[in-house]
């Protein structure tokens, strides 16, 4: 197991490492002259000259990127053009928030989306079935834009329960990510419940319960444990695009966090910044991948890691 | 392995994302254009009227902004100083079609018509109204769209460079003087890679805004500029659209708010209904910083006025008052101007206010002096033609330039140029730049939550007037549907950029004010007049 896990974060190496050439290439990849992009409309040739002398523009492409990935080693992923701070203390000060609304968003998916597909699978074509199946529909389907407002239409203009955006107290939490988890909430109880539907139709399940089980032991104890496997997938997956999601949420909400920074970012062309939260996101998703991979072994020990046999 | 490469696919939607909007919207037609005997249409004065006349400004801003804006009636906005009421050129497709004719183009033509989209409200739609307008005229454009940073490269280049026969671009006076609004744009030393991008060239046009430069009588000034701006109003090297509007919303009980044409709203004369004098402004954009050196964009320049301020103050009505300067007035030979600063002012942290602390700010943002070989300000071309700043007694200093610049005082009036106090710019570290900053305002920097707010207090030792409220709070808001939501719950006392969709809805509201005020930019669809 953690031969497994240290081949597998040695795996990781080469992908993060096409990451950064990706990233690297991003700035590169705009036609014209970046430097004019970011310097605007009003700016005197001396100011663009200086911006093309700070991104190291007029240096060989190899050059700009041993220097860029020197500086990355060493944990400096530039300034921001646009606000002049580093790019790690910006990424630092917002990559907090982006997960704290990430993670409440995926709490409240994995409890309301597994309860949920629970109860319908064991209630298959019940009333509490088709419709919560129906509400999954429409969380799937809903953009994440549109929701946001009605939320805030509705809590915060309408009932005024709750503020309408901006971070703070709990309740500035509720309804980004409300907002934020209902698609992967409808995702994980539609996924939970035909993964259980598949597992309750099994032998080994009939056998379990013409051994006289009660059903709560069938379902909770012999059913759910292999019914996961799919689930977690779809979780570890989804928790990679709620961060990505949060672009948007962080937008409606004025959340403070690395996706409204990114928006930001690429409208005030401030390419360090955009390229150091891409780096970040990416990262950050790759190692979710592998905590996903983990996790399998626990659930499953049939799923082979290769040399097990070694072992 | 599927889920590295979700991950690459979302990278490469990423990338998608940044260069997107570079493809040309339209295949370029190739087909050989029917050229007349005679030149390109565009060198002919008539054809670039009869295209004024052809589009229906109030049209578009009607239909495409709500009503927000007007129809540009000379080439800079009513609060420029030395603007002249010249146009709008009347919609009229008849007489349009009647010029065309008369210079020989009354079968029409075909012209290459490059936009950007996503940088002014609306720019491609805008682009599409004009469109269809001019060919209803008989002139078939092909439009060509461009993402903004290509855009500026492909459209500002010399003229054996350019591939478009017309371009749209818009400029805002920042300095609302006209100088800065013609100057740049219309004098043909200003051919790209400055900013005049039709290669407009007019002998006369070009004394007079020589002229105006070097004349220090106000009224003088204002005289030239209106000559230069009939001349330019006349030579059409541009189809004049509009003057961009802004509108701000503001809660009933809010009083003595400053809803300024640079698309600020300033609070210092302010003040609120009942005992709470916590003023909340909920705004777009976050500014980037708040260090001369830097600073770059309006809601930078919003917040910053309130804390730090400059040597003069550029009212809302373009007129020029005193600040912390108490008059300014040219040498006798123009090369110099002497300027008197207020006594007794105090920055926040304590330090006098005098001529060392403008000599060292100014020096700073200029990147002369002390602070030789230093990068100099992003708007330092502001002050590109002064040489030196003397400093003849405590309260006087005086601007050495290189040649007579009228416009000076507009200039230093520029919100970017504010004086901090030198202490707390000695204090910042190599390569940080000011983030909490120390002026002279009336209000005191509290605190910036980033992607958040910035917060403010009121400056009890102020020199002016002492503000109503205790606090000022901008709060960032990207989002203006949210802004306005923030409004009607009492999140926010006031909004800037109301989304023109909002409008009608947010008054028929009790309680809400919208207030509607021109900006200063215009936007215009320039003709390439050196057609290769």
């Amino acid at each position: 197991m953690y031969g497994y896990v240290i081949r597998r974060l040695l795996l990781a190496i080469p992908v993060l490492i096409g990451v950064s050439i990706l990233v690297f290439a991003i700035i590169r990849f705009i036609p014209g002259d970046p430097a004019r992009a970011i310097a605007g409309v009003h700016a005197s040739p001396e100011y663009i000259a200086q911006v093309r002398k700070d991104l190291l523009l007029d240096e060989g492409l190899h050059i700009q990127y041993y220097v860029y990935m020197t500086n990355l080693l060493q944990g400096d992923l530039g300034r921001s053009t646009f606000t002049r701070r580093p790019v790690t203390t910006e990424l630092a000060e917002r990559f907090p928030n982006t997960l704290v609304l990430a993670s409440t968003a995926m709490v409240i998916a994995i409890i309301a989306g597994m309860s949920a597909g629970i109860v319908s699978a064991t209630r298959r074509y019940s009333l509490f079935d088709n419709a919560s199946m129906l509400f999954a529909l429409f969380g799937v389907a809903a953009p994440v834009f549109w929701l946001g407002i009605m939320f805030q239409l509705l809590f915060s203009v309408h009932l005024g329960w709750l503020p309408s955006g901006g971070i703070g107290t709990w309740q500035h939490l509720v309804l980004p990510a409300l907002t934020l988890g209902l698609a992967t909430t409808a995702l994980i109880a539609r996924i939970t419940r035909s993964s259980m539907l598949d597992v309750l139709g099994q032998d080994y399940i009939t056998t379990a319960r013409s051994k006289g089980l009660v059903e709560r032991v069938v379902v909770y104890k012999h059913a759910l444990k292999n019914a996961l496997i799919p689930v977690v997938t779809v979780m570890g997956l989804q928790f990679g695009t709620l961060l990505g999601g949060a672009v948007l949420t962080e937008t409606v909400f004025s959340w403070p966090g690395v996706g409204r920074l990114m928006v930001d970012s690429i409208l005030a062309r401030d390419y360090p910044v955009v390229q150091g939260a891409v780096l970040l996101l990416a990262v950050f998703f790759v190692m979710i991948n592998l905590v996903v991979d983990v996790i399998y072994a626990f659930l499953d020990p049939r799923i082979s890691y290769g040399n097990k046999e070694v072992e | 392995m599927r889920k590295w490469m979700f991950g690459f696919l979302v990278l490469l939607l990423m990338t998608g994302l940044l260069v997107g909007g570079c493809a040309p919207d339209e295949e370029v037609v190739d087909e050989p254009v029917d050229e007349p005997e005679v030149a390109h249409p565009f060198e002919d004065v008539r054809v670039r009227q009869a295209l004024n006349y052809a589009i229906d400004k109030e049209a578009i801003i009607e239909t495409i902004f709500e009503g927000v804006g007007s129809p540009s009636s000379a080439p800079v906005v009513p609060a420029v100083f030395g603007y002249t009421q010249v146009g709008p050129y009347d919609y009229d497709p008849d007489r349009a079609r009647e010029l065309l004719a008369e210079a020989g183009f009354g079968d029409g033509f075909e012209i290459e018509l490059f936009h950007p989209t996503g940088r002014y409200p609306q720019d491609d739609v805008v682009t599409e109204a004009v469109q269809a307008m001019l060919a209803e005229v008989g002139v078939t454009a092909s439009l060509t769209t461009y993402d903004w940073g290509t855009y500026l490269d492909t459209v500002i280049v010399p003229p054996e460079d350019a591939e478009h026969d017309a371009y749209m671009l818009g400029w805002g006076t920042v300095t609302l003087d006209a100088d800065y609004g013609l100057y740049a744009l219309f004098h043909s030393s200003q051919w790209p890679p400055a900013n005049n991008v039709s290669y407009y060239a007019n002998d006369e046009v070009d004394a007079l805004l020589d002229e105006a430069r070097v004349t220090p009588d106000r009224n003088v000034r204002e005289g030239l500029y209106s000559e230069a701006i009939s001349m330019i109003w006349e030579d059409a090297p541009w189809i004049y659209l509009h003057n961009e509007g802004q509108v701000n919303a503001v809660r009933e009980g809010v009083e003595g708010l400053i809803h300024h044409p640079l698309e600020n709203i300033l609070a210092w004369d302010a003040s609120l209904d009942g005992d709470e004098q916590d003023l909340i402004i909920a705004i777009g954009a976050e500014p980037e910083n708040l260090d001369p050196l830097k600073i770059m964009s309006a809601p930078a320049a919003t917040v910053s006025e309130h804390m730090a301020q400059t040597l003069i103050y550029l009212a809302e009505d373009g007129t020029l008052e005193p600040n912390l300067a108490e008059s300014w007035e040219p040498t006798e030979d123009g090369l110099a101007w002497d300027i008197e600063l207020r006594e007794g002012v105090t920055f926040h942290d304590g330090e006098p206010f005098n001529a060392e602390a403008v000599k060292y700010n100014l020096d700073r943002f200029m990147a002369k002096g002390d602070f030789e070989g230093e990068d100099a300000a992003v708007f330092a071309f502001l002050l590109g033609e002064v040489n030196e700043v003397e400093i003849v007694d405590e309260y006087t200093v005086r601007l050495h330039l290189d040649q007579i610049f009228a416009p000076i005082a507009s200039h230093l009036s520029h919100s970017f140029i504010a004086m901090h106090s030198p202490a707390s710019l000695e204090a910042l570290d190599e390569g940080e730049h000011v983030e909490a900053p120390v002026g002279t305002g009336p209000f005191k920097f509290v605190s910036w939550d980033r992607g958040e707010q910035i917060v403010m207090e009121k400056n009890e030792d102020y020199w002016g007037d002492i503000p109503a409220l205790d606090s000022v709070t901008f709060k960032f808001v990207p989002e203006s549907s949210s802004r306005v939501i923030m409004l009607e719950t009492g999140e926010a006392h006031a909004i800037m950029a109301v989304p023109p969709t909002e409008i009608e809805r947010l008054e028929a509201e009790a309680g809400i004010d919208v207030v509607f005020e021109d900006s200063v930019r215009v936007i215009y669809i320039g003709f390439n007049l050196q057609p290769q």
